[in-house]
């Protein structure tokens, strides 16, 4: 197991204080915190190798597109891909999302076709697939999640023939439910139907393999992963690379251009127009490379150890339910407690330090199978400690102690 | 400008802000801010049932607001509620500045309470955005009735 003070360290922002507080960040889901190291080596570039990538032919611009060529690499390692032409930048999780909804889409998707999302998604891999249905006159099928939980027999009613892609998350952000993807790629591709998995949250939670997952595309954010915000991956099989048209066009994703006719570059660059953000994809580097220092299992492992003490404490808290009964949760636990908004909390754990998120937290669709507005949400990281969860129930004993009184005036 | 008692009706709209800023302001910690806002919650009038509707439901908040306003004898009256206790109380100070006032001294005074306390730093910058939405529709409702 890992040293946690020495991991802490690493992080200085969790040495600030929050309205005179200690702070208590466990708001991970929403973003993680840069180690240093990750945030040394942006300034490192600025400094001393800054320069655009993959135009200029200088010292400085070598450099800084083998930089950015490295961390294309080391995230193909990260995911084990087959090839690093298999892996574009992009500015995230909802960015890749929308490429492949774009490009996939505007290739494959015909009027009546069909699109399998689930009810555990987060807006960003809901609303790009329902925009694409209106666009193109196809039918959306909602996977349903009763209590937070995917029933493989619901999704195998709603695959047929005219299923041409199921977007999937691995991890709800609402419930932490991890889903059965393994299974859900299996059925589809016996079924020769292409699935994306949205790892914004799963990234973190377990060593992710694509080869052996099998999935499609696959799609996450630097920022949810100990890596700078603006950055993020979009893994598609190398057949859907050539496939799918780009959604973005300008420069560095062309071969030729001509007054009449331009031809573009090959994949995976040609997914990646205009300057990308390539200090971000270093540091996204850097995030693999720490996350590897400090052991991919061990995070995985203690941070499930957290969250079910998180877990078992708030099922202890009077009047609170927690949302969802998965069979299989990672990184997050969201909850409502009887007579109090989630605001009110939210609001009242902060002056305490306490940093969770309450509101729709980007699943409406989800939140409304439970027939609420707005949630409290809290998602440890393996940063975080066990005396942290103990503060956060002490701060929420206080905070619901009084808005309950007042409630009842 | 403290619940019930000091509150004078023979203050001015600006002179009632001005007491409710410094009187904010003296309170030290966000415990003994929050008291005071959850019991001006409780002296302002709410909306009826019928009354919270999609007219009366303020867009953008992370918790439902419903704030009426109706003009009656050369007055502004206004009602508002929430179902989080904390953005009623803030609201509450909308209401309890802006309710029977007549529609030239809304107009005419601006609402620079949430700015001038540390109402600010509780509000993120989407909610505080929210406030002066809110501020729009008291002085436009305003404006929509000053006399001729």
């Amino acid at each position: 197991m890992f040293d946690i003070e020495n991991i802490r360290m690493d992080f200085p922002i969790l040495n600030r204080e929050v309205h005179g507080k200690k702070l208590v960040y466990l708001d991970n889901a929403a973003t993680t915190q840069i180690p240093r190291q990750v945030a040394e080596a942006i300034t490192e570039h600025y400094y001393n190798d800054n320069a655009n990538i993959h135009r200029g032919i200088h010292y400085l611009s070598e450099i800084s597109s083998q930089k950015y060529e490295d961390a294309r690499k080391k995230v193909r390692n990260f995911i084990n891909a087959e090839s690093e032409s298999e892996i574009a930048f992009t500015c995230g999780t909802t960015s890749s999302i929308n490429t492949v909804a774009s490009g996939f889409c505007d290739a494959f998707i015909q009027e009546g076709d069909e699109i399998i999302v689930s009810q555990l998604e987060h807006h960003s891999n809901f609303v790009p697939w329902q925009n694409v249905c209106r666009k193109k006159n196809a039918v959306l099928r909602i996977l349903p999640a009763e209590n937070g939980e995917i029933d493989i027999s619901d999704f195998q009613r709603l695959l047929n023939e005219r299923t041409k892609i199921v977007a999937l998350t691995q991890v709800s952000n609402v419930t932490g439910t991890v889903t059965p993807v393994e299974e859900i790629i299996k059925i589809s591709k016996d079924a020769g139907v292409p699935v994306l998995i949205d790892g914004a949250q799963g990234i973190r939670h377990e060593k992710v393999d694509v080869q052996e997952l099998g999935c499609d595309f696959y799609c996450f954010s630097g920022h949810k992963m100990m890596g700078p915000t603006g950055i993020g991956v979009l893994y598609a099989k190398e057949k859907w690379m050539e496939q799918m048209e780009p959604v973005t066009s300008g420069g560095g994703m062309v071969d030729k251009v001509t007054a009449d006719y331009t031809s573009y570059n090959t994949h995976p660059h040609k997914f990646e127009s205009g300057t990308p953000n390539y200090v971000g994809a270093i540091a996204l580097g850097k995030a693999i490379d720490y996350l590897n220092s400090v052991g991919r299992q061990d995070i995985a492992d203690y941070e499930a150890e957290l969250l079910a003490y998180t877990e078992e404490r708030l099922k202890q808290f009077p009047e609170l339910t927690i949302l969802g009964r998965p069979s299989g949760r990672a990184g997050v636990i969201s909850f409502s407690v009887e007579g109090v908004h989630p605001y009110d909390i939210a609001s009242m754990l902060d002056k305490f330090g306490i940093a969770v998120r309450s509101g729709s937290l980007c699943a409406q669709p989800l939140l409304q199978t439970f027939a609420l507005d707005s949630v409290v949400r809290v998602s440890p990281a393996f940063y975080n400690t066990f005396a942290e969860t103990d503060s956060l129930m002490e701060a929420l004993h206080k905070s619901c102690s009084l808005l309950q009184k007042w409630v009842k005036r | 400008m403290q619940p019930a008692s000091k509150m004078g009706k023979k203050m001015t709209l600006k002179e009632k802000q001005e007491e409710f800023i410094n009187d904010f302001n003296e309170l030290d910690d966000w415990f003994t801010q929050y008291a005071y806002l959850l019991e001006l919650s409780t002296l302002i009038d709410s909306p009826s049932e019928s009354e919270k509707n999609d007219d009366t439901l303020v867009a953008g908040c992370q918790s439902k607001l419903w704030v009426s306003m109706t003009y009656e004898d050369g007055k502004v009256r206004m009602k508002a509620d929430s179902d989080a206790l904390i953005v009623k109380g803030i609201v509450s100070v909308f209401v309890t500045l802006a309710d029977n006032r007549t529609p030239e001294e809304i107009v005419n005074t601006e609402f620079d309470f949430i700015e001038k306390t540390a109402l600010k730093t509780q509000l993120s910058a989407d909610r505080f955005k929210g406030m002066k939405i809110l501020t729009k529709m008291i002085r436009d409702f305003a404006a929509d009735n000053l006399s001729e």
